[in-house]
Formats: structure tokens, C-alpha cells, sequence
């Protein structure tokens, strides 16, 4: 039984044993790999094809992949990485106008068929779309995926003291816009 | 934050199909063996490339055969007639003794000119 990420790393370097060792990688990591990615893209189909590229870059990489980072703070740069290039991309198709993709992902939130909350949460989601790129990244991260300051640090590679200022700011932000939204909808 | 995490419950809005995650696994797993197998390369795929130069090859040199031997057979035969011409001997020999009269050369034009040309040249 193999239940640490440095025991799977051996496995893989283990003749014949790579695919095995990349099975239970796959098995440990895809879920919450697959949210982080959902919250950035939010697009069902995206997420799945961007993570599909991810664990392929993983694959490719994992041979050479040496303890300078943990494991799965390495994954999640990865996923990260090609969630906002993606981003980037359909910003590009919009001429870059950051008004613009946040209309694009507003529409993709309220038209999604996997989108079961109700209607605050989805006005909280709305408002966490309005933030900066880094400040919705960094509120994800923490409110939703629960990583802690430290870890989201290892990722994004921002100090500690940044992350907690920028977290900070974004939840006033998202106050703010509740008010707002609470205001227009009475 | 407190307040904030007390206002608005901490749950995740989001889904997905059903059985997704079940599937997630072998779906990765398949598209990373789909990469890493390399593509069948069929015999005729592997030498296409050859095959085309090789063509090219072979269409320039019986282009070669065709066509050089008429250019280089004129190019020797006006060459030998050029020798010949100024060596005095062959066929196309120069009579430098040709002196002919008013009347021969007439006779030549005649056999030679048509009438209109005559006329035109008359006109001019």
C-alpha cells in the first residue's frame, strides 16, 4: 500500500511500475485538482480537458521531478498555470478586456447545468468573478480549497504577508458587492 | 472572516456528471497511454519522402537524356558548318568569284518576290 506522495515517486522510478505509480497519483490528486481548476475556469467541459493536460504534464514531468517543491504544491502550479493560460486565451478572442471575460464567465456561471447552488450563492460566486484575477485565485484557494497561507504561498510563490492582504481586500470586495447586489434586487 | 464564513455558508455550488470522478482515473490514464504509444508508422508512410525525391530525380534525368542531346547535336552541327564555312571546305562553300549582273539578280527577285511586295516597295 502506497499512501505517500515520495513513495509514489519511487514506485514510478521502479522498471514496469510507472503506470501503477501513476494510477494511484491520479486516484490521490484528480479530485481536488479538477475543483481548483473548475473555480478558475468554472466550465465543466473546460476543467476536464484542462486537467486532462495537466496530469499529461505531469506525466511528462514526474521523471525529473526532484522534492525541491512538495508534490502536489508542483501539481498545483501546473494546474494553475493552465488554467489562466487558458483564461488568457479566451481573453485574447475579447480583445483583452477584463469587463468583457467577466461577462463571458458571469454568463457561463448562470447558464451552467452543473451549478446547483442557490441564488446568494450564486451572487457570492458572481462577486468573487468581479475581483482581480490574483485576488479571486487567492480567495479560492483559501475559502474554498481550505490550503492555508503557507501552502497557497508554495504555489503562487508570494509572501505570506501579500497573500493575507490580498485575501483581506478581496473579502471586503465581495461584502461590498453583496451589498450591492442585496440593494438592486429590493 | 468569521462573519463573512457565518454569512455565507461554505459550500461548494458546484457539480458535475454523474459517476464523473468514477470514470476520471481510467479516463486519465487512457489519454496519457494514448500519448505515449508512438504512432503506427506504416512502410509507405516511413519511405513517402524518399519516394518523391527519388521521382524527382529520375524525371530530371530523363529530362536530361531527352533534351540535352538535341541542343548539344545543333550546337556541335553549326559549330562543324562555322569550321567548315571558314576553313573553305564542305558543302557551304563561299564562291568569292559570284559576281552576278543587273538582269540575273532581277530574274532571281522575280522568282523569289512576289508582285505585291514589288508594289509596295514601289509605294515607299
Amino acid at each position: 500500500m502506497y499512501n505517500g506522495d515520495k513513495e509514489i515517486i519511487e514506485l514510478f522510478h521502479v522498471q514496469g511500475k510507472k503506470e501503477n505509480a501513476f494510477r494511484l497519483l491520479v486516484n490521490r490528486y484528480s479530485e481536488k485538482l479538477y475543483w481548483h481548476i473548475r473555480k478558475i475556469v468554472l466550465n465543466h467541459e473546460d476543467s476536464n480537458d484542462i486537467l486532462q493536460n495537466v496530469f499529461l504534464k505531469v506525466w511528462q514531468g514526474l521523471a525529473e521531478f526532484r522534492y525541491e517543491a512538495k508534490l502536489y504544491t508542483w501539481m498545483y502550479r501546473i494546474a494553475t498555470n493552465e488554467s489562466l493560460n487558458f483564461l488568457d486565451e479566451k481573453k485574447r478572442k475579447v480583445h483583452g478586456y477584463a469587463v468583457e471575460i467577466t461577462e463571458m464567465l458571469e454568463n457561463t456561471l448562470e447558464s451552467d447545468l452543473y451549478f446547483s447552488g442557490d441564488r446568494i450563492q450564486l451572487e457570492l460566486q458572481k462577486s468573487v468573478l468581479r475581483l482581480t484575477e490574483r485576488q479571486r485565485l487567492i480567495f479560492n484557494m483559501k475559502y474554498f480549497d481550505d490550503m492555508t497561507y503557507e501552502e497557497i504561498a508554495e504555489v503562487l510563490d508570494v509572501a505570506v504577508g501579500t497573500l493575507k492582504a490580498t485575501y483581506h481586500n478581496a473579502v471586503k470586495k465581495i461584502e461590498e458587492n453583496m451589498r450591492l447586489m442585496d440593494s438592486l434586487t429590493l | 472572516m468569521e462573519n463573512f464564513e457565518d454569512k455565507y455558508e461554505k459550500k461548494n455550488p458546484f457539480t458535475v456528471p454523474e459517476g464523473y470522478f468514477d470514470r476520471l482515473t481510467e479516463e486519465v490514464m487512457e489519454r496519457v497511454k494514448a500519448e505515449r504509444s508512438p504512432r503506427r508508422i506504416t512502410l509507405l508512410n516511413a519511405i513517402k519522402p524518399y519516394l518523391g525525391l527519388t521521382a524527382m530525380f529520375v524525371f530530371a534525368w530523363v529530362m536530361v537524356q531527352l533534351i540535352a542531346p538535341r541542343f548539344m547535336d545543333s550546337d556541335r552541327m553549326l559549330k562543324q558548318e562555322t569550321e567548315e564555312l571558314l576553313s573553305g571546305t564542305g558543302e557551304a562553300e563561299l564562291d568569292v568569284n559570284f559576281n552576278p549582273t543587273g538582269d540575273e539578280i532581277l530574274e532571281y527577285l522575280s522568282d523569289e518576290v512576289d508582285d505585291y511586295e514589288l508594289l509596295y516597295a514601289d509605294l515607299y
